[in-house]
């Protein structure tokens, strides 16, 4: 392609590009050359069945997981890698690391620190990168419990919250850093029924304030309501992507209608009009 | 409820009410008794046997040179540990860790160690001398030599007794860390990557403040193995408590009564290593809520 097409003056870079990201694991190919573009502010939702590789998409984004092939640009820099004489070189540890930091993820079981207490999550990451103070950090963290309304959970241990407490409390831990994108590995899919909607108010509140998120999520009312773009991927590739209205109401591809559940015989229907 | 309905009910209650009986165990009490009257046969002819002089046991459980031995025994025991603990947290990484070099040779160490018995590597610590006479640190091929001394001067039998019983112990250590540190759920690697903690940092102040708990009832249980192990370090006479019983018993011919000396001292010191795993157990079950 012209290396002069795809950088027009008129339109901003975007924030995260995926550029013909592969992955294999053995003869399991995950990742079937994914190439995606999310501009800073932008809510993009990743849908699809279990084993799309929706997951392993979201982690080479912060290089959690390193592609087989193709890879992965984050606000002018390659994740994990270095362009040298048009080879990509490993980064070192310390510079993977100032990389990882300016992404925040939340994963799905939480994963929170259950031998620190609440504030010792929050401040952990920062102590041990050195970029703020001591009275800095300590403020943030108050500030970031307030945002997601646990500021009395100060002391607690990860242990003696609900789920979706600890949620909340991942949400405020990978913002402490103050990241320019925000990575959800199906926030809410360990959380009983009743305690989705504390989570989603939370990420939807954050998505106001203008942060850039991609979300894994099979939260299909969240997806239509705050995201900007809805992504459809299907057995490692992008089938489908467009505006929550385009896709929800109108998708264009038969696995996204099958997905959707409204598409051909072999698909579950829902009887809108039986009664 | 009205009293008079009240009072209906007790009325028509049954007066008489069958009695619970619990269930009875004959089978323990027959165990038992005849557990007593072996114990006892046993005891008997221990007390009762004319070859063993009880009075030389007494005698001797407070004998400088016992106390001396039983303070080497823990000597040897608390300082091998402290080695043993270091290397073998270092094998145990080295075991988990990514980098094949690594954890090959981290492999290699611990079959090496858990395969020769702890009493041929004592014997090949305690003659070290044998084959290496001297130790010179300097650069290697060249004839620049920053040091030397004669290795029987530098490895006393103590410290062959403390290599010995450090490298081999390092091996059981490495695999307690090992199971300790693989007992923590991935996720937690995950997020403290995600956060852009580094490998070290990762494992310094997430894995391992998870992984000890974990790991303290194995790990108290290895010291008391290693706490009799030490009794193996008589071989070169170290001057532990068993080469002290030896040595007198040697030159009195008490045998047997000094043999009951080093056995009483090893019975108390395991007991105690026991009482304290158990309050060191429960202090982090605590820990861990």
């Amino acid at each position: 392609m012209d290396q002069k097409q795809t950088a027009r003056p008129t339109a901003p870079a975007p924030l995260l590009e995926v550029v013909g990201v592969r992955k294999s694991y053995g003869d399991d190919e995950v990742l079937k050359g994914v190439s995606l573009q999310v501009a800073a502010g932008e809510v993009v939702c990743l849908l699809g069945a279990s084993g799309s590789g929706k997951s392993t998409l979201l982690s080479t984004m912060n290089a959690l997981v390193s592609p087989t092939a193709g890879y992965v640009r984050f606000d002018g820099e390659i994740m994990g890698y270095r362009l040298e004489h048009d080879e990509l070189m490993p980064r070192k540890e310390s510079e993977i690391v100032r990389q990882r930091r300016e992404i925040g993820m939340v994963f799905q079981q939480f994963n929170l620190f259950p031998h620190l207490t609440i504030e010792k999550n929050l401040v952990l990451a920062p102590s041990l990168a050195r970029t703020l103070s001591k009275q800095e950090r300590h403020d943030r963290a108050i500030e970031l419990l307030g945002t997601v309304g646990l500021q009395d959970k100060r002391d607690a241990y990860p242990g003696q919250l609900s789920g979706g407490q600890s949620q909340r409390i991942a949400i405020a831990r990978a913002l402490m850093t103050r990241p320019k994108l925000m990575l959800f590995d199906e926030p809410t899919s360990a959380l009983d029924p009743e305690l989705v909607g504390e989570v989603l108010k939370v990420m939807q509140d954050l998505a106001e304030t203008g942060m850039t998120m991609v979300v894994v999520t099979h939260e299909m009312a969240f997806a239509r309501e705050v995201a900007d773009r809805v992504v459809f991927m299907d057995a490692g590739a992008i089938v489908e992507e467009g505006s929550p209205s385009e896709f929800f109401d109108s998708p264009r591809s038969a696995r996204a209608k099958a997905f959707l559940g409204r598409g051909g015989a072999e698909s579950p229907t829902i009887e809108r009009n039986a009664s | 409820m009205s009293i008079a309905t009240a009072r209906r009910e007790e009325l028509t209650a049954p007066l008489t009410t069958p009695q619970l009986r619990t269930r009875r165990h004959p089978g323990r009490w027959v165990s038992g008794i005849v557990l007593v009257l072996i114990v006892g046969f046993v005891l008997n002819g221990l007390i009762s046997n004319p070859r063993l002089e009880w009075g030389q046991v007494w005698g001797y459980l407070f004998d400088v040179h016992i106390l001396s031995g039983l303070g080497v025994t823990l000597a040897l025991a608390v300082v091998a540990e402290i080695v043993a603990l270091a290397l073998g947290m270092v094998i145990g990484f080295c075991r988990v860790s990514r980098n094949p070099v690594a954890k090959t040779a981290a492999a290699v160490y611990v079959w090496l160690f858990r395969g020769i018995p702890l009493i041929v590597l004592v014997l090949l610590v305690g003659n070290i001398a044998l084959f290496i006479p001297e130790v010179r640190i300097g650069i290697p091929f060249t004839d620049v030599e920053f040091f030397s001394a004669s290795t029987n001067a530098l490895v006393s039998t103590f410290v062959a007794g403390v290599i010995a019983l450090s490298l081999h112990d390092a091996a059981y250590n490495a695999e307690i860390y090992r199971s300790g540190i693989i007992s923590v759920p991935d996720g937690q690697r995950l997020a403290a990557q995600a956060l852009g903690l580094t490998w070290w940092q990762t494992q310094l102040r997430v894995v391992l403040p998870q992984a000890l708990p974990v790991m303290i009832p194995p790990a108290m249980s290895q010291f008391v193995t290693l706490l009799k192990s030490t009794a193996m370090v008589s071989v070169i006479a170290v001057g532990d408590l068993l080469t002290e019983a030896q040595h007198i018993s040697a030159l009195n011919q008490y045998v047997i009564e000094l043999l009951f000396v080093a056995t009483i001292w090893y019975l108390v010191a395991v007991s105690v290593a026991s009482v304290l795993s158990r309050l060191l157990d429960s202090k982090s079950e605590k820990l861990r809520h």
